[in-house]
């Protein structure tokens, strides 16, 4: 319980006296009303004005005898200020009512009312200026002790304080204490908080690396294990393929469907292609007996003797242009009936060369072929069956994504997409064949630019492109060709520019850009105005996406020009020294593929993309991604048109497929020669290929071979047939 | 001041009126035992002044200033009024004396009434008043509210110094703690202990917290970044192909076994695949590229203990091309573009730039300057005793002598020139006139080779050492002497190979489509892929059994030996023709029913030849050498196999004849490194990986075989420094300043 401050005239001693006295026979909510006066609570020797004003400052009430001694009296007056200023009650009572006595023992005598008043008016406050006061005299005692933060207010006092500041009249000196005792509590919140995130955070850092650790554990393990699975599957896939498929499943498991080793293990089982039995052979001529040679097309083949070797000899030739080594004598031989394959038997299957250089196109295997069996191709060269002598008939699909469209004696150099479906590949002389991207119909052929040496060509509307192709002066020049009307002629360029890459938009939007090889013209799509010449040196590839950005291989790193813009930024990304970019395939939102030398052995691929303001370079094909194809080489790309799939050309005659993505690839190896010109068809289904040999197919886009679960699938028809 | 009365020093300040009075508070003041110190002594400082005060005193002129002088000296000061005195006449507002309260003596009429209230006054403190109710209005703060724990003092200090202040006024006269301070004293203790063990506590959870993140971040940190330079190591390991790096292929699997224990079927398999391949000798000039550096053309000398290299900024490099040692470098030309040939000995050297021919010698000075050369020089070839030089310029050559002044001796103008090669005949060139492939002899004016050329729209060409020229043709590869005329080699590449190169017996071609590959001319059989970790070969140069190929950035030194056949086994060479062997440790035979068998003390190996070739095909030759043997097949194909310390034979090699011709016999070389395949007639040296078993087999193997000058990069990314050190791993140096 409080106490109430009696501020009176010293003249007025006896009225304090008697009020005093009066109010210690009353209660407030069950106290008794205690009173501070100078007289009784300020001992000798201290100070008058400190004590005063700490006894004011703690009152619940200040009670004021009014009297003219007491308004002439200056420490009266100040009481009354210092009351005023810790915003304590105050009650005024006039001292000379107060002397009054009682007219009539019924009537209270002055004295009695004033203390009644006082009780009443401590009653009326409720408690509430006892708080306010203390909390007036924590201030005061914080303030005087140096404002130091073990003094301030904590825990459910603070909150009551808080509370009913909203209300209350306080002294500023309250306020500021409220306010730091408030910061305080936060302090202390934030403090206990940190704490508690440093020991979540401890105790998070001493799990996560633990974590961490055991899943790379698990993942080092499981990629030891695929490893050692793949060597197991590249060890039995050519002898015994359905033993590689059951390891590779085994490998592969049920695991992640975005692991390279089990995706790499999977592909390659199915290298090796697995025979169907034939009960009727009448599609396939089998020789009486097995031959040491044979010969079509303009091909002979024929095993040399005492060598596993087999010579590849053109019509009109003395000697082999090559040979195909199979490592075993070879049962039977046999070309396809255009001789550009050549199939060799052995008791374990089939081994298909090309006979251009006698490089091994695919293994036929899963089967066990006795001695004296042979072999046949179907007339139109997609199938081989092998026939043993005790009757049984064995096949296998030799060409089971690719359909050839044409072979021309065309050597093709580049392609250019027209935009409604067609392609356009540019041959060595000049000549244009248009065909439908569906490969539905042969190539329509636009033979009317001669040339030595035609390198390049580009869309320049939906029937007209131009080509960078050398006159008969034998200086290279910039031509505009009119695949409807066949008509033709040169664009004027710089003087002395010997143009020998163009590439153009696919949207039309964006300029028209040309290289020489060492440097870049950019020019204004409508007028052919140059809009900028950027001097790069080693330019071997260009490209310009739907957007209008411009993109050039230059030397060992990837360039790109920005729409508008005239000078280039280079992406980061690793530089490999000595590939060079021979094709770029630009997706229209930022992405491009890179693909020339060491493609894809040696890290020559690079999938670049425009992220978060930079431009990045990460790999693109990888090394281990392409089983059994030695290429090192691509200068052939393509994106489908939604961006999610990359066609690369080989120059083994591989044709790689990377997701838009970049994370994995797949690739199909039926065709020979170097792949020049690659195409996606309007519905992303397949490709069309053109090749350095005249060759135009078509290869069927497998989007089984970049999925796991596809993979598996595939590789478990496989381990479920029989053909033993 | 002390709170014990006994210890108190007290000084008495009083007018000579009240003299009386004031000894009666000396009395009473050395009976509580307080010393009373004289006011006559100024020296003396008191612990309390007592100042009688009353009317006589204020009579006195001099007395105020006095008892302010030596209440100023006191701690304590407390006035005595000694009858109606009023205090503001002691003084101005603001004076000591008159603020403070006065002890009340003028309504006490006697002596000992007086005394008593001295020894009260003398034993009150009231130097710890302020500090008492400020104590006490906490506590009135505390109860008010209910005893919440907010008002509690939270200092342990504060707490104490509480229960200090409790004590000294337990006995005070007029200020005794009540029950509720004595209460509040107690429950401060209580709590400010609490909170400080608690926040004890929490420094400890909050440091050990601090101290376990980091602790755990380092350590994850140590755990990860092994974790993952193992992971790492393992999955860059599957993602290289032996093809394309062997030597980094193979170390990253002994690597992993060593460092990293990753000892498995797998690694260990590896390691032997990677041994199988060719490796380089030694890279050169990755320091250099580090640096915005660059390799051209690189020339090996005849000794092959120098490779000579053009290098950025009209530099020709000398280099060891053994062990990657950059010799000297050379200022020879103003610009990067210069062709140049050394004699064998590389002692003089020929280089022709925009500015002309010059010679240098072996210490890189600028011997003579060529006159009547003629312009843009693209090719040269300098003889043997650097007597003639043989220029291309465009589709002529033009031959200078060097010891005569005036113009060309033998110059012609041709629809192409190939190569120019100063072979072990003289000065050759290659050249195409009409539909004629000539072998030109500039210095007798003579065509050594005149052959008929197939059709083709790209040609290339090179010349060997003894005259043998090959020439590609749209991709096909023909091959001519000038015995034999011009025929088909039996191999064929792409269009426009980037580089050919000729050595006795085989052709170095480099094609973007392939890479580098070796073919053997006699047969055209391809005898394997080398520089596989370099990508776009387009400079090549074969010399003693070195290949220099180059992609216009750096070199790379292979060896051809280990693919090459030659016409004698090596010397010191074990072979045996027959179909059984036996060594100290392993025999081995075939049996009459084609079986072979080999035991080794415990163990034993059956094999048949078609299951260890997956073909059909029959044992032809066997070898048995310490604790390994050997088989070949009729097809052409060879096993190796070695004895382990497990009782096992395990497979360290398998090889075929590139020719694909049987095997007549085999063995090793007298260090077991090496096999010795006779076929076809020629033998053959492929690593054998006999004793490369085990983790020391293994590192001992490697390290005999790893090339020299890896850029810092790749031996910082992949390998942990011990390991670099221990297997003898060498970063590349850069090339010295030009002199």
């Amino acid at each position: 319980m409080g106490y109430v401050f009696i501020s009176y005239s010293r003249k007025q001693s006896a009225i304090a006296d008697r009020l005093e006295a009066a109010l210690s026979s009353r209660s407030v909510a069950r106290e008794p009303v205690s009173v501070w006066r100078d007289v009784n609570d300020l001992r000798a020797g201290e100070s008058w004005d400190a004590r005063i004003v700490a006894a004011i400052r703690g009152a619940s009430l200040v009670v004021v005898l009014q009297s003219s001694d007491w308004r002439a009296s200056q420490p009266c007056q100040k009481e009354l200020a210092q009351a005023r200023h810790y915003r304590r009650p105050i009650l005024e009572l006039d001292a000379a009512a107060l002397s009054r006595e009682s007219m009539d023992a019924a009537s209270p005598d002055g004295i009695t009312r004033g203390a009644d008043d006082i009780a009443a008016q401590l009653r009326r406050l409720a408690g509430s200026s006892e708080v306010t006061a203390n909390l007036e005299v924590r201030a005061a005692a914080w303030a005087e002790g140096g404002r130091r933060g073990r003094d301030l207010m904590r825990g459910r006092a603070l909150s009551r304080m808080l509370k009913l500041a909203r209300s209350a009249d306080l002294s500023d000196s309250a306020r500021l204490y409220l306010r730091q005792s408030t910061r305080g509590r936060r302090l202390r919140l934030l403090m206990g908080a940190l704490a508690i995130v440093a020991v979540i955070v401890g105790e998070v850092a001493l799990r996560v690396p633990a974590e961490l650790q055991r899943q790379l554990e698990e993942q080092a393990v499981d990629s030891l294990r695929l490893a050692d699975a793949t060597s197991e599957v590249a060890a039995v896939v050519r002898t015994d393929p359905k033993r590689a498929r059951e390891l590779a499943l085994s490998a592969a498991g049920d695991g992640d469907a975005r692991n390279y080793a089990a995706l790499l293990a999977c592909q390659l089982a199915l290298t090796t292609r697995l025979p169907q039995e034939l009960s009727d052979s009448a599609d396939f001529a089998f020789p009486d007996e097995p031959r040491p040679e044979d010969a079509a097309g303009d091909m002979a083949a024929r095993a040399v003797p005492g060598s596993t070797r087999i010579g590849l000899t053109r019509r009109g030739q003395a000697s082999p242009h090559a040979y195909a080594n199979p490592g075993f004598i070879a049962v039977d031989l046999a070309l396809s009936p255009d001789g550009r394959r050549l199939a060799a038997l052995s008791e374990q299957g089939v081994i298909v060369y090309e006979t251009d250089r006698g490089q091994e196109l695919m293994v036929l295997g899963g089967a066990t072929l006795p001695m004296g069996s042979t072999l046949s191709w179907s007339a139109d060269g997609t199938r081989v069956a092998a026939h043993a002598p005790e009757g049984r008939t064995l096949v296998w699909d030799a060409m089971l994504e690719t359909s050839v469209i044409a072979d021309t004696d065309l050597w093709f150099m580049d392609v250019a997409e027209l935009g409604d479906g067609r392609a356009a590949f540019l041959s060595r002389d000049g000549t244009v064949a248009v065909i439908d991207a569906s490969g539905e119909k042969p190539p329509e052929i636009v033979d009317v630019l001669s040339s030595t040496q035609a390198t390049s060509i580009a869309r320049a509307s939906e029937n007209a492109v131009y080509v960078a192709a050398l006159d008969e002066s034998g200086d290279s020049r910039l031509w505009h060709l009119d695949l409807g009307t066949g008509e033709s002629f040169t664009m004027s360029l710089e003087d002395g520019y010997q143009p020998l890459y163009v590439a153009a938009s696919p949207s039309g939007v964006g300029p028209v850009a040309v290289s020489d090889g060492s440097t870049l013209l950019l020019l204004d799509e409508t007028s052919l105005q140059s809009l900028a010449t950027i001097e790069t040196g080693g330019i071997l590839a260009i490209e310009v996406d739907e957007e209008g950005r411009t993109f050039a291989g230059a030397g060992t790193t990837l360039i790109c020009v920005e729409p508008g813009e005239t000078s280039p930024i280079t992406p980061q990304g690793g530089v490999v020294p000595g590939a060079q970019a021979r094709s770029l395939a630009a997706t229209g939102d930022g992405t491009v593929l890179a693909v020339g030398y060491g493609t894809p052995r040696g890290g020559g691929s690079r999938l670049v993309r425009y992220e978060e303001g930079v431009w990045r370079a990460s790999s693109g094909l990888y090394p281990y991604s392409i089983p059994l194809s030695g290429a090192c080489s691509a200068r052939a790309s393509a994106v489908s048109s939604d961006g999610s799939l990359f066609a690369v050309g080989l120059s083994d005659g591989t044709v790689a497929f990377l997701d838009g993505a970049g994370y994995s690839s797949y690739a199909s190896h039926e065709l020979s020669g170097e792949i020049r010109g690659i195409v996606f068809a309007p519905d992303g289904r397949s490709v069309v290929v053109a090749t350095r040999d005249g060759l135009i197919a078509r290869v069927a886009v497998n989007e089984e071979g970049l999925s796991l679960p596809s993979l598996r699938d595939a590789l478990q028809a496989g381990v479920g047939g029989s053909t033993e | 001041m002390s709170s014990d009365p006994t210890t108190r020093r007290v000084i008495i300040a009083s007018c000579d009126a009240d003299a009386p009075l004031a000894r009666e508070a000396s009395e009473a003041a050395l009976q509580l035992g307080c010393s009373v110190v004289s006011p006559d002594d100024p020296m003396q400082e008191a612990d309390l002044c007592l100042i009688l005060m009353s009317q006589n005193a204020l009579a006195d002129k001099d007395f105020l200033s006095r008892a302010r002088t030596l209440a100023a000296s006191a701690a304590a000061l407390i006035p005595a009024r000694m009858d109606g005195v009023a205090p503001e006449l002691a003084g101005a507002p603001g004076d000591r004396i008159r603020e403070v309260n006065w002890a009340d003596f003028s309504s006490l009429e006697t002596a000992e009434e007086r005394s008593k209230r001295w020894r009260a006054v003398l034993s009150s403190n009231v130097d710890l008043y302020d500090a008492f109710y400020a104590l006490d209005a906490r506590a009135s703060c505390w109860d008010d509210a209910g005893r919440d724990k907010g008002h509690l003092l939270v200092d342990p200090a504060q707490a104490r110094e509480a229960q200090e202040l409790l004590l000294s006024m337990r006995d005070d006269p007029f200020n005794v703690p009540d029950a509720t301070m004595e209460a509040f004293v107690a429950e401060s203790s209580r709590h400010a202990r609490r909170l400080q063990r608690r926040r004890w506590f929490q420094y400890l959870r909050v440091g050990a917290a601090v101290v376990a993140v980091g602790a755990a971040i380092y350590a994850g940190n140590a755990l990860i970044s092994r974790q993952i330079e193992a992971t790492r190591s393992l999955l860059q390991e599957l993602a290289l192909s032996e093809k394309d790096d062997p030597a980094l292929f193979t170390l990253k699997a002994l690597c992993n076994a060593d460092v990293y224990g990753a000892q498995t079927d797998a690694t260990a398999r590896d390691t032997l695949t990677g041994l199988s391949e060719n490796w380089d000798v030694a890279r050169l000039g990755w320091a250099d590229l580090q640096e915005g550096g660059w390799q051209g053309e690189a020339i090996l000398t005849n000794d092959a203990n120098t490779c000579l290299v053009r290098g950025a900024g009209g530099t020709l490099q000398r280099w060891n091309p053994q062990t990657a040692e950059p010799l000297s470098t050379w200022q020879v030309s103003n610009g990067d573009s210069f062709v140049f040939d050394a004699t064998e000995d590389g002692a003089v050297v020929a280089v022709a730039d925009g500015d002309g021919v010059a010679l240098y010698d072996k210490t890189g000075a600028r011997t003579a300057t060529i006159e009547g050369a003629p312009a843009s020089v693209s090719a040269l070839a300098l003889s043997e005793d650097a007597s003639q030089l043989l220029c291309q310029s465009g589709d002529a050559i033009a031959l200078l002598e060097l010891d005569e002044e005036g113009g060309p001796s033998f110059s012609s103008q041709f629809d192409e020139v190939l190569a120019l090669r100063r072979t072990e005949r003289g000065l050759r060139a290659l050249v195409v006139a009409g539909d004629r492939l000539q072998l030109i002899d500039p210095t007798s004016d003579s065509s050594v080779l005149d052959a008929a050329l197939p059709e083709a729209q790209m040609l290339s060409g090179a010349i060997g050492p003894q005259d043998a020229v090959v020439v590609c043709a749209d991709g096909a590869l023909l091959v001519g002497t000038p015995e034999t005329g011009l025929d088909n080699l039996g191999a064929t590449t792409y269009d426009l190979p980037r580089a050919l190169a000729l050595g006795d017996e085989v052709l170095v071609v480099a094609t973007e489509q392939a890479g580098v590959q070796v073919v053997d001319l006699s047969s055209g059989a391809p005898l394997g892929t080398i520089a596989t970790s370099m990508v776009g070969t387009c400079y090549l140069d074969v010399s003693n059994e070195l290949v220099a190929s180059g992609n216009g950035w750096t070199t790379t030194i292979c060896s051809l030996e280990p693919i090459t056949p030659r016409d004698e086994p090596p010397a010191g060479a074990h072979v045996c023709t027959d179909l059984s062997d036996t060594s100290d440790l392993v025999s081995v035979s075939v049996s009459a029913g084609g079986d072979l068998t080999a035991t080794c003390e415990e163990g034993a190996c059956s094999l048949d030849a078609s299951g260890v070739m997956g073909e059909p095909t029959s044992f032809s030759a066997v070898a048995a050498a310490e604790g390994s043997f050997a088989a070949g097949t009729e097809s052409g194909q060879v096993v190796a196999y070695t004895f382990t310390s497990a009782g096992t034979f395990v497979q360290t090699r398998a090889w075929e004849s590139p020719t694909g011709e049987p095997i007549t016999a085999l063995g090793w070389t007298d260090d077991l490194q090496r096999l010795v395949v006779e076929s076809g007639g020629r033998w053959w040296t492929p690593y054998s990986n006999s004793l490369a078993l085990g983790i020391d087999g293994i590192r001992d193997t490697v390290r005999a075989r790893v090339p020299a000058g890896w850029d810092e990069e790749t031996l910082s990314f992949y390998f942990p420094e011990d390991f670099v050190a221990s297997m003898g791993l060498t970063a590349s140096v850069p090339a010295p300043q030009a002199k």
